[in-house]
């Protein structure tokens, strides 16, 4: 199940439980003679919520592209385990098509992962009233407004129950009430056993949610590990705010 | 100090040259070299042959085989107003600055119509002049009259575009069409007969008419953004005309909701991955305007080609023409199958390979069995139309496996 690109860049399907995502990138970018990140390396294990976080410009959405796979360059190794090697992945901009209904663009993501027809209806309906958006499911998302379109993707990603959730700031364009189903979601997600490598802006919801923190900054990790190991790292006060680490690092 | 003049030949000057850069990235020398000017050349001389002596099935050709031929750009004229996106933030209180604008803008509708009518008419002359033996009072008469409604059809499916939207857009640009279409027949079946002075009334009464909605455009607010969209779609014709192969798909316009197949309803009973991809993207053709028009276009051209050869052709074109259309179809499919939302998923080979052979039997099925049909009727005889149509089923679904 190894996907060997002429970059280099490692990508393999390994299903285990120790963790559900290891990302090693040595270095990647656009093109080799540029190289964006170097040197970032970290686990999300099973029922852990990482929140990937940096300034802007500091690398996050690269190094989210590099594990996708959808970088030119890249050298490394990153391994997708859990129990089926599956991954769900909620992009910043929403990526919907033209011409198919929002239960269509449900239907799609189903048939690529194979799911039970009747599997699929019932967790689909259930995913769209808890979104509210059943009224709607007939209609083309691509008129939806940005927090509804936001709210498709999240949908998409929550129907396939993956092993490993990479949501790249969600936040964006979802109202408080969306923001707090979302997270809701998220958590019973985690208790399943799920993992979430969660890239945000949003440093005191990431700070209340996540177990673990990567903080990158320039293209390299400059801290990780939980809060507690993140002041450490950052030198900063026991009872800091990521906040303030974020900027002691940053 | 910039005028509302200035500001439109700015905008005809970039439109101009942003045209011929197209068609200069298409139309290299090499093409321009070995395609166009040979192509010209033999035109040109089978041209003067043809007005020299002209072939007997022209002199045979209906009347009727006139305004049919013209029908098309009746239904396809496009008003220009050369306004942009951007005049909503800046123009949109200029109100004297759009309206003089417009009125620009249809002045040019008016001289390219024209220009195109009168190009038409030179291409149809030898059956006009030599086999309808109309006078070329009568030919202006009648070429006055398309102009003037074309103009009609134009203004009157532009006004009904600002004032409507989805579904009933589409429904009274349709009875608009259908109201003038056989309006500008039996005006043409008229002129052909009727002295000069009938002619020319009939155009003045339309003229006035057209005064009418001139006024109405110029005096309307609401259709900014209708014309807004019109003129994106007609700066970017070329570009589509010309890289049909490899452009993305029209924007769905203001609809909320598909037109067909409203509720998402499944069309095949199997569920698996192939089968639902093939199924997603014939639902996704289906309701794209553009795609039902081509197929259209192109299956209407396919039976007139097979009525009007002979046999042994005629059923070798039933076999030839729906696989040039399963190639066409082969690579709008690949265009589809690379749009990001799908890409976004993993897909097996075998499964794409499944749902391209499952949407592309399925989409040309209809078309194929008319064709049949129609070639049997024609070619055989009443007792053939039905035996065609299952021969030509039979055989597309063998030749619809062919990889390519």
């Amino acid at each position: 199940m190894d996907n060997q690109n002429k970059n280099m860049l490692k990508t393999s399907i390994e299903p285990q439980t120790d963790y559900v995502l290891r990302v090693a990138i040595q270095e990647a970018g656009y093109d080799q003679a540029a190289s964006v990140i170097r040197d970032i390396a970290f686990d999300v294990r099973p029922g852990e919520m990482i929140g990937l976080i940096g300034p802007n410009g500091a690398g996050k959405s690269t190094t989210i592209k590099t594990l996708l796979g959808l970088l030119k360059y890249g050298q490394g190794q990153v391994i997708f385990g859990g129990a089926a090697g599956r991954y769900g992945y909620v992009p910043e901009q929403p990526v919907l098509y033209e011409y198919l209904t929002l239960w269509e663009h449900l239907r799609l993501a189903a048939a690529a992962y194979e799911m039970d027809e009747a599997d699929f209806a019932e967790r689909a309906e259930r995913l769209l009233s808890r979104f509210r958006l059943s009224e709607v499911k007939d209609q083309y998302p691509v008129k939806f407004s940005k927090g509804m379109k936001q709210k498709v993707m999240l949908i998409i990603g929550f129907l396939l129950e993956p092993d490993v959730y990479i949501v790249d700031e969600p936040f964006v364009g979802l109202d408080p009430r969306a923001t707090r189903d979302f997270l809701d979601m998220l958590e019973a997600e985690r208790q399943r056993g799920a993992g979430i490598l969660m890239c945000t802006h949003v440093l005191d919801t990431a700070e209340r949610v996540c177990q673990g923190f990567v903080l990158i900054n320039k293209g390299a990790v400059v801290a990780r590990g939980s809060l507690a190991d993140v002041r450490v790292q950052a030198g900063c006060a026991s009872d800091a705010l990521l906040f303030d680490c974020f900027h002691a690092l940053t | 100090m910039m005028n509302p003049q200035q500001l439109f030949a700015r905008r005809l000057r970039r439109y101009a040259t942003e045209q011929y850069q197209v068609w200069r990235s298409a139309l290299d020398w090499t093409v321009l070299l070995y395609l166009l000017v040979p192509a010209i050349l033999i035109g040109g001389g089978t041209y003067r042959e043809i007005w020299l002596s002209p072939p007997s099935w022209l002199l045979e050709l209906s009347w009727w085989w006139y305004p049919v031929v013209l029908l098309l750009p009746l239904i396809l004229g496009r008003l220009r107003t050369f306004q942009e996106e951007a005049d909503i933030l800046f123009l949109a209180q200029q109100q004297h600055w759009l309206r003089r604008i417009v009125g620009l803008g249809m002045i040019y509708t008016i001289v390219v119509q024209s220009i195109t009518v009168l190009l038409l008419h030179l291409l149809m002359l030898p059956y006009l002049v030599q086999g309808l033996g109309l006078t070329w009072e009568t030919l202006l008469i009648c070429a006055g009259w398309t102009v003037a409604l074309r103009l009609l059809c134009t203004l009157a499916v532009n006004l009904a575009d600002g004032r409507w939207t989805g579904w009933r857009r589409y429904t009274v640009d349709a009875l608009l069409l259908l109201a003038l279409l056989p309006l500008y027949v039996y005006g043409m079946r008229q002129w052909m007969s009727q002295p000069v002075w009938a002619g020319l009334l009939g155009i003045a009464a339309v003229a006035v008419v057209l005064v009418w909605l001139i006024r109405r455009k110029l005096a309307s607010r609401s259709s900014l953004f209708a014309d807004i969209a019109s003129e994106r779609d007609a700066r970017l014709a070329s570009t589509e005309l010309l890289l049909s192969q490899a452009s993305p798909p029209k924007r769905i316009g203001r609809l909320k909701q598909p037109l067909v197949l409203r509720r998402s309803q499944r069309l095949f009973r199997r569920s698996d991955a192939g089968t639902m991809l093939a199924e997603l993207y014939i639902k996704s053709v289906l309701r794209q305007f553009g795609y039902v028009r081509l197929n259209l276009g192109f299956f209407s051209v396919s039976i007139t080609a097979v009525v009007l050869t002979p046999l042994w052709l005629g059923l070798a074109l039933l076999v030839v023409l729906p696989l040039m259309a399963g190639s066409w179809q082969r690579a709008q499919w690949k265009h589809w199958f690379d749009e990001e939302f799908v890409r976004h998923f993993r897909w097996t080979d075998e499964q794409a390979a499944q749902a391209l052979e499952t949407s592309k039997f399925w989409l040309l099925l209809p078309g194929v069995l008319v064709l049949g049909l129609i070639a049997g009727f024609s070619l055989i005889g009443w007792w053939g139309g039905p035996l065609t149509m299952v021969g030509a089923g039979l055989v597309w679904r063998l030749t619809s496996k062919l990889p390519f």
